[in-house]
């Protein structure tokens, strides 16, 4: 019995399961711990990692520049146009904040704003799994980041948050990943829900936004914000757009499906938000 | 080469290798997901050292294996130690069934590790995370297909290492 214990690595196999149990109970008691070996190798192939990056970025380039230069050109175009209307309305805009201040003052309101502290990283690497919906930055503790982080675009739309930092790396999870978990506000109405996501939805690149009253009513291209409630994220940042509102398989919830405004295939420049005042 | 020396070689040759497939994977096969599926080469390198080493090596391999992943994984890299452990077995039995140590043994062994892990996250994600069985299926069939492309270089890897390095001494 021993012999074919010894000969089949049973022994092995016994042993592999208790090793289990240990990961499992130090991965419960310590759930942000960012194991060494995992530093070590985090902090080894970040460099290959931005190379990598790199030569994806410049062949993406080359096959854009070949593929999709017509593409390019009816893109380029579109965007002008969108640009002078932005531009027209920003004008507008700031007529109208100017007229806010002076109201502020007559009235001797405090200005509500949210301060950003931003820290600009590139992704180093795409999802890491099939089953998850995460990125690698190129910076990590050395310069300042932490867990909780929030990860926006250029643009302002929030990307993910980070959970796992290394020395000179960090992972976050996006608002695709299942265990995601952000309060957040339909600007339209006022509603403030949990921004959450499934695996189902994630395959499809989208989120939900969870624990809708009985009586909310949503239309289709409705903005969701972050609403910075209990203070953890900052307020203010764009979600993304309610896109329909779903009914759960138990038929007794409903919730709203979500496209988020960063698009996520095309990711390489991000800002880290290692402080904010959400005053 | 004495053949305990020879032996030490061939299993730090062995664990070498895994690591440039953990490299690949990382810095090139991760950019380029397959209907949004990425490719898991642990379980077809551990089937692959099992076919050559027989149960006990692959199960020792495995458990290597298994363990580096759990620490290096962002999540649910603690299953691998099982996972990688249990086809490292299984793939070292088949050794003594007379198919193992060659290319189809290696691809049936890949191929049951590869069913080995896709079964285990279906069967977690739908008895602990309440997903519908047809969306797991849809993560996991494309995923062990990609995965399954790489058996045949990791064959030939394993198979270069195994007759460069062989010692005649299973575990």
């Amino acid at each position: 019995m021993k012999k074919f214990f010894h000969d089949n690595g049973l022994w092995v196999l016994i042993a592999a399961l208790l090793l289990t149990a240990v990961v499992t109970m130090t991965s419960a008691l310590f759930p942000n711990m960012t194991s060494p070996l995992s530093n070590v190798i985090g902090v080894v192939s970040s460099p290959f990692q931005r190379v990598a990056s790199s030569f994806t970025g410049w062949v993406e380039g080359v096959y854009d520049y070949a593929f999709r230069y017509e593409q390019l050109v009816e893109e380029n175009e579109a965007l002008q146009q969108e640009l002078s209307e932005v531009r027209s309305a920003l004008r507008e805009a700031q007529d109208a904040q100017a007229e806010n201040e002076d109201l502020r003052n007559a009235l001797g309101l405090v200005e509500e704003k949210t301060d950003l502290t931003l820290m600009d990283v590139t992704v180093t690497e795409g999802k890491a799994s099939s089953w998850e919906s995460t990125l690698t930055i190129s910076k990590g503790s050395n310069a300042g980041i932490a867990v909780n982080d929030v990860v926006i675009t250029g643009t302002g739309y929030l990307v993910g948050v980070v959970q796992e930092v290394g020395t000179n790396w960090a992972t976050l999870i996006t608002i695709l990943d299942p265990s995601i978990s952000v309060s957040a506000t339909v600007y339209r109405t006022g509603d403030t829900l949990m921004l959450e996501s499934d695996l189902s939805l994630m395959t499809e690149g989208k989120c939900k936004l969870t624990y809708l009253s009985a009586d909310a009513v949503f239309i289709s291209g409705d903005e969701v914000l972050t609403s910075g409630a209990n203070g953890t994220y900052p307020s203010g940042l764009v979600v993304g757009y309610i896109e329909s509102v779903e009914t759960e398989p138990s038929g007794l919830e409903r919730y709203a499906v979500v496209t988020p405004a960063a698009d996520f295939d095309n990711l390489s420049t991000l800002f880290v938000v290692t402080d904010f005042n959400n005053d | 080469m004495g053949r305990n020396n020879g032996s030490q070689v061939k299993w730090g040759i062995y664990a070498l290798s895994y690591l440039v497939m953990y490299f690949i994977k990382i810095c090139i096969l991760n950019r380029i997901p397959i209907y949004g599926a990425l490719p898991e080469l642990a379980p077809l390198v551990v089937a692959a050292v099992g076919c050559y080493e027989g149960s006990l090596g692959g199960a020792l391999y495995g458990l290597g294996v298994g363990f580096f992943c759990s620490a290096v994984y962002f999540r649910g890299g603690t299953m691998m130690i099982p996972i990688c452990t249990v086809t490292g077995v299984l793939a070292g039995l088949t050794t003594r069934r007379q198919i193992g140590k060659n290319f189809l043994g290696v691809v049936l062994c890949g191929a049951m590790g590869v069913l080995v892990l896709e079964g285990a996250r279906v069967f977690y994600y739908y008895t602990f995370g309440g997903n519908a069985m047809d969306t797991l299926l849809r993560i996991a069939v494309p995923e062990g297909l990609y995965s399954l492309v790489f058996v045949i270089p990791i064959y030939f890897v394993y198979a270069a290492i195994y007759q460069r390095y062989r010692t005649d001494t299973e575990l």
